[in-house]
């Protein structure tokens, strides 16, 4: 269905007030009525990487969680419905931070929004619900297309470790270079291992992290209650990625 | 900032209404526009969102900086860019293995970070964004406040823009710097 023509210029694009001399303000110069749009909102997710057991991940995953028990998850898919929609605002909720690359999979070969290809650590692309990040440029991503992106989880991981009855601490055996002690870049000074209060899991368990004191070995919140062993560990990364703005009538 | 203001009147004198933008408003409420691009806002025609990544250490782990070095990473623009944001984010890699504590001479967090500067190539002439380096703190936003540039920047297809960055910290840096606006 064609869009109405704008009912400044007419549908030439000029502006009639300026005697056409510059594009309509009104239409930017497009010629077609401006759809303000009905407020709405996709959101991707939640789903978990470095994830406790070995989940199969489930894909296409559109509104409902998934799992992968390692660090990526490729392909995840959100999908746009019978209206265009006008992505204005990125924000995301994670447990860590991530790395993801969005693909606009309706435009034929999945147009990547950085044109390198390279995933986009989540601090410097999405904002709050307080603070959402304002896209300079809008994108409609037209209607009945899928929104796709790859994750990587950077502060997760899924190993084996060391634990005692009755004892606070837990010692690394294998995953990854061992537990992740490392923290975000600047105030508060020195910075808080990004482990540090959170959950992990033992062997289907969940327990808290009261400090990561080295790559070896870090200390639970309250003691280890069950039989002395090896066991698997993981620490999750839950992500909530939201594209928020306004759904087109046509 | 022309045209998808909301009008507001500070004394309730219609002669002295001023305009507010909705965007950024969450951040900076009505001094928002002290933050915003002189010339554009909310283009909703004629640009396509994208990206610019300039990654040492993140997606290419290759590229993360060692202590106290500098690393150089370069984009061939490859169409015509309006840049209208800079964000980015850094942190230690895992594999470092030390635990931030006071008093370490290695291994610690220092704030400012890094040093940042862009040099750009146009047919053969090369030069910086800042006249010396500055730090992560002056020249980059995040996801939450993205630093708007005051007027967009201009990237022309066919132009070298080269990030260069200097870890300011004794200890292994991953940063990722991020250009938003829009191609045409």
């Amino acid at each position: 269905m064609a869009k109405p023509a704008c009912t400044t210029c007419h549908g030439s694009g000029r502006d009639p007030w300026l005697q056409n001399s510059t594009p309509c303000g009104m239409c930017e110069g497009t010629g077609q009525q401006f759809d303000p749009g009905r407020d709405f909102t996709y959101e991707m997710g939640p789903f978990t990487l470095n994830a406790p057991a070995a989940v199969n991940p489930t894909f296409p995953q559109y509104f409902v969680g998934a799992a992968a028990a390692g660090p990526t998850m490729v392909g995840v898919t959100c999908q746009v419905t019978g209206k265009p929609f006008r992505w204005m605002f990125r924000m995301a909720q994670s447990t860590f931070p991530f790395q993801v690359q969005i693909k606009d999979a309706g435009s034929g070969s999945g147009r990547s929004f950085v044109p390198q290809q390279l995933q986009v650590h989540s601090h410097g692309l999405f904002g709050t619900a307080e603070r959402p990040f304002p896209m300079p440029t809008p994108y409609v991503f037209e209607k009945n297309v899928q929104i796709t992106a790859d994750f990587t989880d950077l502060g997760g991981l899924v190993g084996t470790c060391g634990v005692v009855n009755g004892s606070p601490t837990v010692t690394w055996t294998t995953g990854g270079t061992g537990f992740n002690t490392s923290a975000a870049f600047g105030p508060p000074f020195p910075g808080t291992p990004l482990w540090n209060g959170a959950t992990i899991s033992l062997g289907g368990v969940l327990y808290v992290i009261s400090a990561v004191t080295s790559q070896n070995s870090l200390t639970l919140a309250t003691n280890y209650t069950a039989a002395t062993a090896t066991v698997a560990f993981a620490v999750s990364n839950t992500i909530r990625v939201q594209f928020a703005g306004v759904e087109l009538s046509a | 900032m022309r045209g998808n203001q909301l009008i507001f009147s500070r004394s309730g004198d219609r002669r002295r209404l001023y305009g507010v933008s909705p965007y950024l408003f969450p951040q900076y409420t009505d001094f928002n526009s002290q933050f915003l691009p002189d010339d554009r806002e909310l283009p909703l025609h004629g640009l396509q969102a994208q990206l610019f990544v300039f990654d040492f250490g993140f997606a290419l782990p290759a590229n993360t900086i060692a202590p106290l070095d500098t690393q150089f990473f370069p984009i061939t623009v490859p169409n015509d860019f309006l840049a209208l944001s800079i964000t980015g984010a850094a942190d230690v890699p895992p594999s470092s293995g030390v635990v931030p504590a006071a008093g370490r001479l290695v291994g610690v967090n220092v704030t400012p970070t890094y040093l940042i500067n862009f040099q750009q190539t146009h047919a053969g002439s090369t030069w910086q964004w800042h006249n010396k380096d500055v730090t992560n703190v002056e020249a980059v936003g995040t996801g939450e406040n993205p630093r708007m540039f005051k007027s967009p920047v201009y990237l022309p297809a066919g132009d070298t823009l080269s990030c260069v960055l200097r870890n300011l910290g004794n200890t292994s840096l991953r940063v990722q710097i991020v250009l938003s606006g829009g191609s045409f």
